[in-house]
């Protein structure tokens, strides 16, 4: 087994008020075993949807996606969803069994004891034990999203699919979360693509960063990322990675280009 | 403490409203027979609980609205599932809801009997008209309005169709169902005391519907509020006691009202 | 609190103004003239001389200028509540409505008897020969509880079984049209049908009847009384003279010029003349103005529990003209008392 996941010319368009827009224009990386790969891509320019094929919420128009083999085409649980939204835990069970209820679905041959056991070893690796009964409108944001995340892990995912998890959360909580997640990634080794439009969030996390363009989304760069961890802002590789990235996104280009429409639309 | 002011203030009320019916009584601006004091409603009720004819009734009452609601509800989600999977059954059942959901059920009584014939079965056909349209009503109100997200969650944690409707779609949809269920008990409620009214059934089958009718035929004035009191007092207790502590149980404890 | 205050002080208000209102009518002595008397009335051919008497305006004959409002009530439990509420001065019912309003106080006397119709139960059901033979699930259709019908039943069912209230659990409550809907299409055992209905269920060669009111009675009997309330007769003796002619000729104009009375009576009833004038000449219907069997229901009605006191003497339930129609002979009864047993 060479690739461990392997992504084809994947094409994907919508029809929209009768006109085909191409989304996703012929999208084609490989992936390893544990390897953290971030996408990154300016907003809406298709990175999600990206995600959304590869997890199978999305039919796709042509290309394949092969994961260890096998060709994806429908949701299943050796990919799980993280989305930004804070409210992708069941609001009707407790932390507990937001956990509890996926394993008893996936694996019925599991007592309640033993149940019960993994569903705190994973509420203590995101340091929740102490909230199991808790009902998720009673957690904040952060909060929920680690729940979110050791709930995806605990049904053993091949493959972790991040939509901007952190999207919606402030900047300290955010940075705190990066860390815990990057802890959970050396200790359990899972595979992760993270989708992020954050350059920071981008190098901070990855061990590979696939970078998209615009209308519709293509790749411009695949960049594997090396930076010794912690990687902190202010040594020389980080602001070169950043730099390249920022140039890679144009969007310093893109501002100037945005300001000049303006321009023209007022004149 | 929010709560205890609205309580309080309600206790004012109502016992505020029981005085003014006590002078009124007294006054007897009305004729005595027709308006009856207080103490004469009472002792009736209490006349008539020690009998036991209308425990019997009451019970009667209420299993033959619990039979119609559970049919009701049931073939409600059924129909209210069926009609998210097909566009076409969607606007079938929306058409269907729209022209029967403002008929009373009473107006339906002479299809009933030709249906259903006379008697119990008739009263629970129209018992489950009054639950059944303002419920499909709301459940499908809650099915369009579960957010996508949870659906997603569902289909990635492995759920199938039916877990997805029985585990993800009714849970997710509750206030609304609630509502629906809320809705349709009241509607029930009175279309069941006034059916009971039209055509009741003596003896053993008879309900309180009857019972206010016999007691009015009779001019028993203290009977008949006697009665009035039980209905009021069964509204309320389910309306703002039980659908209180569901509503406490379930939607108020996972933060699904707004 | 102060806004409790304004709404009781409204609340009071309301509830005074529509007290006051409910005895308005009725007390001028003086100007009959102008006079408004209520009437109330049901539907159907027993009711036909109410019919006849607002038609041809009888009562304006004797008492011209007099204002008659006719109200038609949905049953005799609709009319106590507004004979007790004073809200009607004359009304149409039947023999059980009655005595329970004067049993309990009501201050009503009875003016006339108005018509003596047959009934009886009709079945389809061929095992069905007698009330004996009706199984635990069937039911016998009539007009709610305490009516005629429910009487005779309880007669029946006293001198079969020696308990009045031994076929109560057999009563389905309905309307004679909806009853006889159901009988038709066989969805309840039996109907205690009135005329015309029973008429109409008997000529259905799959009908047959398994008892009637006369044999369950005993006798003869008046199924429509007038009744008046004491306060109006007491003070307006005139406009109660006029009221009881009127009835007397609409009674008479049915009973010598049927044709006539048809004639009145088709549109109201949405039938044809000719089945009109057959319903109100029909065998055994009977419109007059003598009571039957008053003291006998009265007698029954005690003994099944509906009222708790019987009629001492005929003047605590009549008014003068029928006292006067009663007779009296010293050590025997006359022979208009003894149809009243």
């Amino acid at each position: 087994m060479e690739c461990f996941l392997e992504i084809k010319e994947l094409c994907k368009s919508f029809v929209s008020n009768g006109r085909y827009i191409t989304v996703l224009d012929k999208i084609s990386f490989n992936l390893h075993e544990n390897d953290f790969l971030c996408v990154l891509g300016p907003s809406g320019c298709g990175k999600s949807t990206l995600l959304r094929c590869i997890a199978g919420y999305e039919k796709i128009n042509s290309g394949k996606i092969i994961l260890e083999g096998n060709e994806l085409t429908k949701p299943g649980t050796d990919r799980m969803m993280v989305f930004q939204d804070f409210n992708q835990l069941f609001p009707w069970l407790t932390v507990e069994k937001n956990i509890d209820y996926p394993l008893k679905i996936n694996y019925p041959k599991l007592s309640k004891i033993q149940r019960k056991e993994l569903t705190s070893y994973y509420l203590e690796l995101v340091n929740l034990d102490n909230f199991k009964d808790f009902y998720p409108h009673q957690l904040s944001g952060g909060m929920k999203q680690r729940v979110v995340i050791v709930r995806a892990l605990s049904l053993h995912p091949k493959l972790l699919l991040m939509d901007e998890p952190f999207g919606s959360l402030d900047a300290l909580t955010r940075y705190k979360l990066q860390k815990e997640l990057l802890k959970i990634y050396e200790h359990t080794g899972v595979t992760i693509i993270f989708v992020t439009h954050n350059i920071d969030e981008a190098i901070i996390l990855s061990s590979k960063i696939v970078v998209l363009s615009q209308h519709p989304a293509k790749i411009i760069d695949i960049i594997t990322n090396d930076i010794e961890q912690p990687r902190l802002p202010g040594t020389p590789q980080y602001g070169e990675l950043w730099n390249r990235l920022n140039l890679l996104m144009g969007l310093d280009k893109s501002i100037e280009e945005s300001a000049a429409l303006t321009r023209e639309e007022v004149i | 403490m929010v709560n205890k002011r609205l309580k309080l203030n309600r206790t004012i009320f109502i016992v505020m409203l029981l005085a003014i019916w006590e002078i009124t009584a007294h006054s007897h601006i009305f004729p005595e027979l027709l308006f009856p004091s207080l103490e004469s409603i009472l002792s009736a009720l209490i006349h008539e609980l020690e009998k036991g004819t209308i425990v019997l009734q009451t019970y009667n009452s209420i299993e033959m609205i619990l039979e119609g609601m559970i049919i009701g509800d049931i073939l409600a989600i059924i129909i209210s599932v069926w009609a998210m999977i097909s566009r076409r059954i969607n606007e079938y059942v929306t058409t269907l809801v729209s022209i029967m959901d403002p008929l009373p059920g009473i107006a339906l009584l002479p299809l009933a009997i030709l249906w259903f014939g006379t008697g119990r079965n008739s009263i629970i056909f129209i018992i489950i008209h009054s639950v059944l349209w303002p419920m499909i009503l709301n459940t499908v109100t809650g099915f369009k309005t579960i957010p996508k997200i949870y659906l997603e969650v569902g289909s990635n944690i492995g759920l199938k169709k039916i877990k997805i409707i029985t585990n993800i779609m009714i849970p997710s949809a509750l206030p609304s169902l609630l509502t629906g269920l809320q809705v349709g008990w009241s509607r029930a409620w009175r279309a069941l005391i006034s059916a009971e009214m039209i055509f009741g059934a003596t003896g053993k089958e008879s309900g309180l519907g009857w019972y206010i009718f016999e007691k009015r035929f009779m001019l028993d004035m203290p009977g008949v509020f006697a009665g009035l009191f039980i209905i009021v007092a069964i509204g309320f207790i389910v309306e703002t006691v039980l659908f209180e502590i569901i509503e406490e149980s379930t939607i108020k404890k996972w933060g699904m009202t707004n | 609190m102060n806004r409790w205050l304004i709404f009781l002080v409204i609340f009071m208000l309301i509830f005074s103004l529509t007290g006051c209102s409910t005895s308005t009518s009725g007390n001028n002595t003086d100007a009959n003239q102008n006079i408004t008397i209520r009437i109330a009335t049901q539907y159907g051919l027993q009711y036909a001389p109410a019919q006849i008497m607002e038609k041809k305006q009888l009562i304006e004959k004797y008492l011209p200028g007099a204002k008659i409002e006719w109200q038609t009530f949905p049953s005799g439990g609709a009319i106590n509540e507004a004979l007790a509420a004073n809200r009607i001065d004359f009304a149409f019912m039947g023999p059980p409505p009655f005595l329970i309003s004067w049993d309990k106080g009501v201050k009503i006397k009875l003016v006339s008897s108005v018509q003596g119709g047959p009934n009886g139960i009709v079945t389809y059901r061929q095992d069905i020969k007698s009330i004996m033979d009706l199984k635990d699930d069937d039911k016998i259709a009539m007009p709610g509880i305490g009516s005629t019908q429910h009487i005779f039943l309880q007669m029946e069912s006293d001198k079969l079984l020696n308990d009045p209230h031994a076929m109560d659990d057999k009563i389905l409550s309905m309307s004679h049209p909806d009853a006889m809907n159901a009988l038709l299409n066989r969805q309840v055992a039996a109907h205690f049908a009135s005329a015309p209905y029973y008429f109409e269920e008997l000529s259905n060669p799959a009908m047959h009847e398994v008892l009637t009111g006369r044999e369950a009675f005993g006798g003869e009997f008046t199924h429509i009384f007038m009744v008046a309330t004491e306060e109006f007769h007491n003070n307006n003796p005139m406009a109660y003279a006029a009221v009881y002619h009127a009835l007397v000729d609409a009674v008479a104009i049915i009973n010598e010029q049927p044709e006539n009375a048809a004639k009145i009576l088709a549109p109201i009833y949405n039938l044809s003349e000719e089945k009109t004038l057959k319903y109100i000449t029909w065998k055994e219907v009977n419109y007059s103005s003598t009571p039957y069997g008053l003291l006998k229901m009265a007698e029954f009605m005690k003994k099944a529990g509906y009222i708790k006191k019987i009629p001492e003497r005929i003047s605590d339930i009549a008014f003068e003209n029928i006292i006067a129609q009663m007779g009296k002979k010293n050590g025997e009864q006359t022979e208009i008392e003894k149809l009243q047993y």
